[in-house]
């Protein structure tokens, strides 16, 4: 039996409007557009105000990269204020300290696929029912896309109202601050996070160390 | 070592546009590169001197514009597509004008940004040389000679070139705006990527009928482009940087013109409104290294800049192979 050769509908495409396609732009008033929207700076706003995503290569396998990140607790190595993270009574999330927040509890559910080499935290400050602050994380092999060892990782947030608008003002009354107020410092402060674990993988793969993370137990006084 | 130099005064300055103003109907649109035609589009009027006319001829005329040259000691010129292959017109500028300067330089290189690079060369003679006032001419002479030849004019990027000259009297002096900094930089990587072309292969000095252009090869287009976006500002903020001041604190700037894209990029990395931006582009065209000098003596004189008004004067020419950028105080 033959099978048919499938080709994309032109005539439905064409009724979309806005699309640009070779079918229906020239090479030359694509590459036009393109200039018009080269500049030479961009103001912060326009590149990161409604999503925020770094990226960096870190010398490490693929595969102890995800073994790192797909565990929770991980956080309170690499990130800059995740702390003493417990199993919360919610099932699969965690709750710990947002130092950043003062006291502020930070709840988090992670959800990986080792298959996809994906690692999502699914956050929330203050309570654990709603987890809408999602750090998505993809992990690629660097042999893939930069032609060496080790691994790309890329990480994206994506300004949901809530960091606007605390949804549940009750749940801390007197926080002076609320995550969102931080939206215009997350490129930063997650560039620095990801250079922490860039720095701690290296470390630990360079070293032949396991990977971690390197949990020990509490030895006197630890008060939070 | 700046802060050794002694104070330079841009005095007075005069321009020359050819009166001949052709409009963009008088040229062919053509192009099979969008790329070109972003590099190349975009005026609507240009002038182009007279094709044996000479630049020595608008700078006599600019400079009688400036009244009293009796301190002038040195000439100082850079013009496209010189008047002559072997001489420049400095020392036949200063015969016109009964001038006895003690130092003539033709300068050659440094295309669209030479009028910063002379500044700056200017302040060096008043150092070494004891220079009181020096004449810097500035031309653009390659749209009537090149880009309006009847083979040329039809290409796509023959419409955007203008002519015009100025002459600015710099040195010491009372009045006039002060050259608070000036830099220049030399990027050798891109010195072979603007030529001059024939369609008949033959090089400027060998015989033949096909008329010259200017030419930059296509794959490069985008990389020139984006060597424009990076070392103009990259020169506008090392000079702010090394004057120690921010950009609020810059009321203008005049660069050189080649596109409006390029001229939209650069005002943007200085976070400067259009307004502030002056430019001749739509009325001269791409008046290479006239572009600046001419912009600016027209913005003075429509009153667009006022007394304690930082003026930045910044661009890179040809392919890239110089940027610049330098200060003036108001």
């Amino acid at each position: 039996m033959n099978t048919p050769t499938l080709i994309p509908d032109d005539t439905e495409l064409a009724r979309i409007p806005g699309l640009k396609r070779f079918e229906n732009i020239s090479k030359d008033a694509f590459q036009m557009e393109l200039m018009d929207l080269t500049h030479s700076v961009y103001p912060h706003e326009e590149v990161y105000g409604k999503y925020c995503t770094v990226e960096e290569y870190i010398n490490c396998p693929p595969e102890q990269v995800f073994e790192y990140m797909s565990q929770t607790r991980s956080l309170e190595e690499w990130s800059f204020s995740v702390r003493d993270l417990v199993p919360s009574e919610i099932p699969d999330v965690e709750v710990g300290v947002d130092r950043i927040g003062g006291k502020t509890k930070i709840y988090c559910k992670t959800v990986s696929n080792r298959e996809a080499l994906t690692v999502d935290y699914h956050c929330a400050w203050d309570q654990g029912r709603e987890l809408w602050m999602i750090y998505l994380n993809r992990i690629i092999p660097a042999e893939l896309v930069l032609g060496k060892p080790g691994s790309v990782v890329i990480w994206t947030n994506c300004r949901h109202p809530n960091y606007i608008n605390n949804p549940h003002p009750e749940l801390m009354p007197d926080r002076p601050v609320w995550v969102g107020d931080f939206w215009d410092w997350f490129y930063a402060g997650h560039w620095v996070e990801l250079q922490n674990l860039k720095a701690i993988l290296e470390h630990r793969h360079a070293q032949g160390l396991p990977i971690g993370p390197h949990l020990v137990p509490v030895t006197g006084d630890k008060t939070s | 070592m700046k802060s050794a130099l002694p104070e330079l005064k841009l005095i007075r300055l005069a321009n020359s546009i050819p009166e001949k103003r052709l409009g963009n109907e008088h040229f062919g649109q053509i192009s099979d590169s969008a790329a070109q035609k972003r590099m190349f589009q975009g005026t609507r009027h240009r002038h182009h001197m007279e094709v044996r006319g000479k630049a020595v001829d608008h700078f006599e005329i600019a400079a009688k514009g400036l009244g009293d040259l009796s301190k002038v000691d040195a000439i100082l010129t850079n013009v496209s597509l010189p008047d002559e292959v072997f001489t420049g017109c400095g020392a036949v500028l200063a015969q016109r004008l009964k001038l006895k300067p003690s130092v003539v330089v033709d300068y050659h290189s440094g295309g669209c940004i030479s009028f910063v690079i002379l500044l700056e060369y200017a302040q060096s003679l008043m150092a070494t040389h004891g220079i009181r006032q020096a004449l810097v001419c500035i031309g653009q002479t390659s749209a009537g000679r090149i880009f309006g030849n009847d083979k040329i004019r039809q290409k796509p990027q023959s419409a955007v070139p203008g002519d015009g000259f100025s002459v600015v009297l710099v040195g010491q002096s009372d009045t006039g705006a002060r050259l608070e900094g000036v830099l220049h930089r030399c990027h050798p990587e891109y010195a072979a990527d603007m030529v001059i072309s024939f369609d008949d292969g033959r090089k400027y000095w060998e015989p033949g009928h096909e008329p010259g252009y200017i030419d930059f090869p296509e794959s490069k287009i985008t990389s020139i482009i984006m060597r424009g976006n990076r070392i103009v500002p990259d020169a506008m903020r090392t000079l702010r940087d090394r004057l120690g001041i921010r950009n609020s604190d810059i009321s203008g700037l005049v660069t050189n013109q080649p596109n409006p894209f390029f001229l939209r990029n650069w005002r943007e990395a200085l976070e400067l409104p259009a307004e502030k931006h002056f430019d001749t582009f739509e009325k001269y065209g791409n008046l290479f290294q006239a572009g600046i000098p001419v912009t600016l003596a027209e913005a003075l004189e429509a009153g667009r800049i006022s007394p304690g008004n930082r003026i930045f004067l910044a661009g890179f020419s040809h392919a890239g192979d110089y940027s610049g950028a330098a200060s003036l105080v108001f």
